[in-house]
């Protein structure tokens, strides 16, 4: 009997030492493969510079390299790209960027500084009919240089603790400079960088085909033979991960959507989870009444149960965190036990919903009535407003809800056309000079849409941003953020989930709040 | 029978309403159903603050995805909302804009039918080569663009907006029907006697030959609240119509109960049934109607 049991034992060792070789075996990426995933949505330009949304960096940006970028693998790090090292003043005002050297271009046209020189450049001073959606991100750039082929120097107007980040948009691609002289639009129309893929084919409401370039600058990069992005509606997008016609999906699924694919695909998908960058708010329309009352104002915030709603929240929706304007886990995000100390985000609710209501018939409006714009009926957007709706209606405010499409909301949004309006951000990257940049006066934001200037809110920003010690700086971000918080010309309440679904024979892709941008597609290798 | 026979004949007995309800019913009896159906569904949408267990718009994340049971007959949603006290709010909005729509569609189409038969010549044929353009469009697409078009009106909870979007595509079916049997009307000898006599325009059509419309309105007119009903339903269900977090039976079909039907299906169900059997029973009342006022039927 105990040889028996030895000889098992002997034989599960064996077994476990050869599965674990197997795995370890396994773990060596391996060339070949094609990634096939979805997209919910088309690309509304080809133009990198142009764009705000991840429908168009899910499709082109693994066709092109950016100077900087962040390291998936250490998020939030900023890591070069195209960008070898680089030195930074001591006055933080002149950063000088090495570049690799025979960086190619997909038409075999050698890379220079001056292709980055030029594409910064389209960025701040974008020529005519060229759209440039980040150029007030860069506002403190004060020039970009090309000395020599293999060097570029941003001479900065003033310090900014974040540059290193803002370079390292996933935005800011890297065009041809000759390609860029001859026509400043030709990215809207012709898909050609250094990216590890080489454009294919698009074939509009349908897919987009990238192939290995064979000429790129990493050696033995990329792995795959290539990448299909499929253009599917969100409902389409899951019944194509149901049925294994797509095997990922970069953006995020919720987590109903995630039992069903689960329940057809099996052991041959998995899902990985990290906090997302949507955080979504109610914006104030402060021009308007009542809204122009932070009583008001901050009724509504105190009205909402944050920490009971987002457990029940997280089971039907892809929300899933409390969360003030900075991502719980990022480094700068105000501690929980000064977060609960703010209005909206404190737990006892009752004595929340009290204050609300002295608030409100101290403003005068205690039967307050108002109309909530919102975005399409779409996930999160349909829940987060429900949610809202009931909370207010708690303390006796009436809401009526007003769907619009994203065009019209867009709209609404930019011109002021709302009293109360769901908003959201959806940042591709959690540095403060940029994820708090929103949140400057209106006067000054390219973000703000509530009317809302407070000068204070500016200089507590601007000191921020000129701030280079970590401790220091994050002690101001937190003042910034609570400030902020206090004058509830806009209310974050939850932060989504980025739940990917992933098929397990996908490998070396870490999951990073961004969704935004795909990432180190170059990286990614398929288990045969 | 003589001219002294006739004198003393007994008087013939005009009958009561609930006399001629009651011989529809016998006559009818799948018609009598649809009515019976279609009244309870009225009345238990005129007294839902009364009668619906729960507040229908009161989030309960306690009671979420609840199947059916005592406590909730018809199980909940993904908010713990009680899906029969929905049902019961949404009948209201279900049939009195399915009501509203069908009446004011039909009226209007059942004016310009038969303006149409009654001018005739080139008012006619303009008339209905504008009918015929509308009636090439799918209702959906009509409701579609209206409420595109002409967004949202609020009016005592209610969106006019979306009663016109419903109403618009009715008109030019209900115009071509009554246009139909206004041109056979308009050959009577009676319609001929009073325009000898010298009576107005409006008199001729309002007091000699609508009357004798009564029987092809009110036919269309039933037809078409259950149109109605299903349009309100599809639109609410495209996100066009009613908004959350309003009770509407197609918006209970839609977005959540798309993602949560496997889990939990009560709430695509019963909201489901609802749609049918109000449309169902309208169909049942408008066929039955159909048979019963046609004068060569012997069913009566």
């Amino acid at each position: 009997m105990k040889r028996l049991l030895g000889l098992a034992l002997g034989a599960s060792a064996l077994a476990l030492l050869a599965t674990g070789g197997a795995m370890a075996q396994d773990a060596k990426p391996v060339r070949g493969g094609v990634l096939n995933y979805g997209v919910a949505g088309g690309p509304h330009t080809l133009d990198c510079h142009g764009a705000n949304s991840f429908t168009v960096l899910h499709h082109v940006g693994p066709h092109y390299s950016t100077l900087l970028k962040t390291d998936n693998k250490n998020y939030p790090d900023i890591i070069g790209d195209l960008a070898k090292s680089w030195t930074i003043s001591d006055d933080h005002l002149t950063y000088t960027f090495k570049l690799h050297e025979n960086v190619k271009f997909h038409d075999g046209t050698t890379l220079t500084s001056e292709d980055v020189r030029a594409s910064f450049e389209r960025i701040l001073n974008p020529p005519p009919g060229v759209v440039s959606a980040w150029r007030s991100m860069y506002g403190d750039v004060k020039s970009v240089e090309a000395p020599d082929k293999d060097t570029v120097v941003f001479r900065l107007s003033a310090p900014n603790s974040g540059m290193l980040s803002i370079l390292g948009s996933p935005y800011a691609c890297i065009y041809s400079a000759a390609k860029l002289k001859e026509d400043p639009r030709y990215p809207e129309k012709t898909v050609m960088g250094t990216g590890p893929f080489q454009f294919v084919e698009h074939v509009s409401g349908s897919h987009w085909i990238g192939k290995r370039f064979d000429g790129y600058f990493r050696q033995g990069l990329p792995y795959l033979d290539g990448f299909k992005a499929v253009a599917l509606s969100s409902t389409a997008l899951i019944n194509a991960l149901a049925g294994g016609q797509i095997d990922a999906e970069f953006r995020g699924v919720a987590p109903a959507d995630r039992q069903r694919i689960e329940a057809s695909r099996g052991a041959s998908i998995r899902f990985e989870e990290a906090e997302g960058m949507g955080l979504f708010m109610a914006s104030f329309n402060t021009r308007v009444k009542p809204f122009d009352d932070i009583r008001v104002r901050r009724a509504l915030t105190l009205a909402v149960d944050r920490w009971g709603g987002i457990q029940p929240m997280s089971r039907i929706s892809t929300l899933k965190y409390v969360s003030s304007f900075q991502r719980p886990g990022a480094s700068n995000a105000l501690p929980k036990a000064q977060l609960e100390k703010l209005p909206g985000f404190g737990r006892d609710i009752k004595a929340a919903r009290a204050e609300a209501k002295r608030l409100l018939a101290e403003a005068g409006v205690p039967n307050l009535k108002f109309t909530l714009i919102n975005r399409g009926p779409d996930m999160p957007y349909a829940p987060f407003a429900l949610y809202l709706i009931d909370q207010w209606r708690q303390i006796g405010v009436t809401v009526e809800q007003q769907l619009v499409d994203t065009a019209n909301w867009a709209q609404r949004r930019v011109s002021g056309n709302f009293s109360v309006i769901v908003d959201v951000t959806g940042d591709w990257g959690e540095d403060p000079s940029f994820v708090m940049a929103r949140y400057l006066s209106s006067d000054s934001s390219f973000n703000n849409p509530t009317g809302f200037n407070d000068h204070k809110i500016d200089e507590m920003f601007q000191a921020q941003k000129l701030e280079f010690d970590p401790v220091k700086r994050k002690q101001l971000v937190n003042a910034l953020e609570t400030y902020i918080v206090e004058q509830v010309f806009t209310m974050p309440v939850f932060r989504t989930v980025r739940l990917l679904p992933l098929a397990t024979k996908i490998r070396n892709y870490p999951v990073v709040p961004v969704h935004n941008w795909l990432g180190d597609v170059s990286e990614i290798w398929m288990s045969p | 029978m003589n001219f002294a026979t006739a004198l003393s004949a007994p008087p013939v007995r005009r009958r009561g309403a609930w006399q001629k309800i009651i011989r529809f019913a016998v006559a009818q009896p799948l018609g009598a159903a649809g009515l019976v159906t279609v009244l309870v569904m009225a009345i238990a949408g005129a007294l839902a603050p009364y009668i619906a267990p729960y507040d229908p718009v009161a989030i309960s994340f306690g009671d979420m995805l609840a199947p059916p049971s005592w406590e909730h007959p018809f199980g909940t949603d993904n908010f713990g909302r009680d899906i029969l006290s929905r049902i019961l709010y949404g009948a209201r909005t279900a049939i009195i804009m399915g009501l509203v729509s069908a009446t004011v569609g039909s009226s209007l189409g059942a004016a310009i039918g038969l303006a149409s038969a009654y001018f005739g010549g080139l008012i006619d044929l303009l008339i209905q080569r504008v009918v015929d353009i509308f009636l090439s469009l799918p209702i959906i697409v009509l409701a579609l663009v209206v409420v595109a078009m002409l967004g949202r009106n609020l009016v005592l909870g209610f969106d006019l907006n979306l009663i016109l979007a419903i109403a618009i595509p009715v008109v030019p079916n209900v115009a071509r029907v009554v246009r139909s049997s206004a041109l056979s009307i308009r050959e009577m000898a009676y319609v001929d006697a009073a325009r000898v006599a010298g009576y107005s325009t409006r008199r001729i059509i309002f007091r000699h030959m609508a009357p004798n419309l009564m029987a092809p309105y009110l036919i269309m007119l039933t037809a078409f609240i259950a149109q109605a009903i299903l349009l309100e339903a599809s639109l609410s269900f495209l996100g066009l119509g009613v908004t959350e977090p309003s009770p509407a039976w197609g918006l209970m079909l839609a977005g959540n109960a798309v993602d949560f039907y496997r889990q939990a299906p009560w709430m695509i169900i019963f909201p489901g049934v609802a749609i049918s059997l109000a449309v169902f029973s309208f169909n049942l009342l408008g066929d039955s109607l159909r048979d019963w006022l046609d004068p060569k039927s012997r069913l009566r």
